[in-house]
């Protein structure tokens, strides 16, 4: 059968220029858009992540603060807050029975701590001790001013599994203080005195790559003990 | 801007926006050259039987561009609004956690140290209560420090009133040259002594 004269017809010059051209265009453009829009889905993906877990570490240690009377040790990477189970009527009272004893059972210590993973981010996690690995007659522990102390009893009580691990948000990294990356996520205090501090806060960072840029968040949370109360034996020296 | 980055996301769809308008642009005034330059015609009566191998009238090339620049805005426009919504969505998170440490600083000084106060810090200038400048993601705002002393009445208890310092702090950044407020947080500060060592507890 016989093609029509018509359809045997070459391209024109300026046929095949126009068609290379419109074709370069919307080869670019769609290069163009896909490159843009994983772009910007890693940047919602990144913002995403500062948004809600930035707002759960801060409800977190809101809360936290707002049960915390004492700060009993303060590190760079762990703190140890402690928030008795008496009642303020009872500890304000100055008893010793009510504010000098801490027991272990009773759910009133609370480690935070920032913990590197194996792929190098940061999680921030919640060590809390676990009643049933208590052994009777051995839950009271008396309260010290000594930092060292408590990071002694936090590892004895790690490492022989009486401590609840409790991740509050992973996928941190170091923040950036005055243009220089600190080492690692950090906490931050008023003062390093457990007698005298009153508040506590994370700074850390979200940190994520796109191609050759680093795409980088701040962020630094800061609260207030609410009812701070001063031990007595702070008072006494 | 939150993230350190040379170019803003929205910027880059603006300009990929850009590029598809002038994109439609140039392809409708090509095609419209081409067309004429190959004779086409819109289809008559008589042309009906070889309508099948005419080519695209100038009215469906233009509708289908149409179509395809009007998608892909909306698709670009899209995106472009997520992206603002949620850098807005991440600067009020920020300024929140810089209202709340000044907050923190005021609720943890020993009562006796507080005064009253009325301050701003200029944009990119807000400090830690430890004295050190923020990160550089908060160098797109400032705030505004009041601390006065007042009392707090408590509605369901008629008579008692409360002295205290009322701290109000508020975070802002500008945006199109105006002020806006991003976060406002207003806090009570009842007097205490026990905490100030005044009096044993």
């Amino acid at each position: 059968m016989m093609r029509s004269p018509h359809s045997l017809r070459a391209f024109t010059l300026i046929e095949v220029i126009i068609s290379t051209i419109v074709t370069t265009l919307v080869a670019g453009t769609v290069v163009a858009i896909v490159g843009a829009f994983s772009s910007a889905l890693a940047i919602q993906d990144l913002r995403s992540e500062a948004i809600v877990r930035g707002a759960g570490v801060q409800s977190h240690i809101g809360l936290l603060s707002l049960k915390t009377r004492m700060t009993l040790a303060l590190s760079p990477q762990r703190v140890l807050l402690w928030l008795p189970a008496e009642t303020l009527e009872e500890s304000g009272s100055g008893s010793d029975s009510a504010f000098d004893r801490i027991d272990l059972d009773e759910d009133e210590l609370h480690w935070l701590e920032f913990f590197q993973e194996a792929d190098a981010s940061w999680t921030l996690i919640e060590w809390t001790v676990k009643p049933e690995t208590v052994v009777a007659g051995a839950a009271e522990v008396y309260f010290s001013a000594d930092s060292q102390f408590w990071d002694t009893l936090f590892v004895q009580m790690r490492d022989a599994g009486q401590l609840r691990r409790s991740p509050i948000a992973g996928g941190l990294a170091a923040p950036q203080r005055s243009g220089v990356v600190l080492g690692a996520p950090c906490f931050v205090w008023q003062t390093e005195s457990c007698c005298d501090n009153r508040s506590v806060g994370a700074e850390f960072a979200f940190v994520a790559v796109d191609g050759e840029e680093e795409l980088r968040s701040d962020m630094r949370l800061e609260s207030a003990l609410a009812f701070f109360d001063r031990h007595p034996i702070c008072t006494e020296s | 801007m939150i993230f350190s980055s040379n170019l803003a996301p929205v910027d880059r769809l603006r300009i990929i926006h850009m590029r598809i308008l002038r994109f439609f642009w140039f392809a409708l005034a090509a095609s419209v050259n081409e067309l004429d330059s190959l004779g086409v015609k819109r289809s008559s009566k008589g042309m009906q039987g070889k309508a099948i191998q005419r080519a695209m009238t100038l009215i469906e090339c233009l509708v289908a561009m149409s179509i395809l620049t009007i998608a892909a805005s909306i698709l670009v426009m899209a995106v472009q609004g997520g992206l603002a919504a949620q850098e807005d969505a991440l600067s009020t998170t920020i300024a929140a956690t810089a209202a709340e440490s000044r907050v923190a600083e005021y609720l943890a000084r020993d009562y006796n140290t507080i005064t009253a106060l009325d301050s701003t810090e200029s944009v990119g200038t807000m400090l830690t209560p430890m004295g050190d400048p923020f990160s550089k993601s908060y160098d797109s705002m400032g705030r505004h420090t009041v601390v006065e002393l007042g009392t707090l009445t408590v509605p369901d208890f008629p008579g008692l009133s409360i002295l205290g310092y009322s701290i109000d702090v508020t975070v802002f950044d500008t945006f199109a040259g105006e002020v806006r407020t991003l976060v406002a947080l207003q806090r009570f500060r009842p007097r205490t002594i026990e905490e100030s060592a005044e009096v044993a507890p």
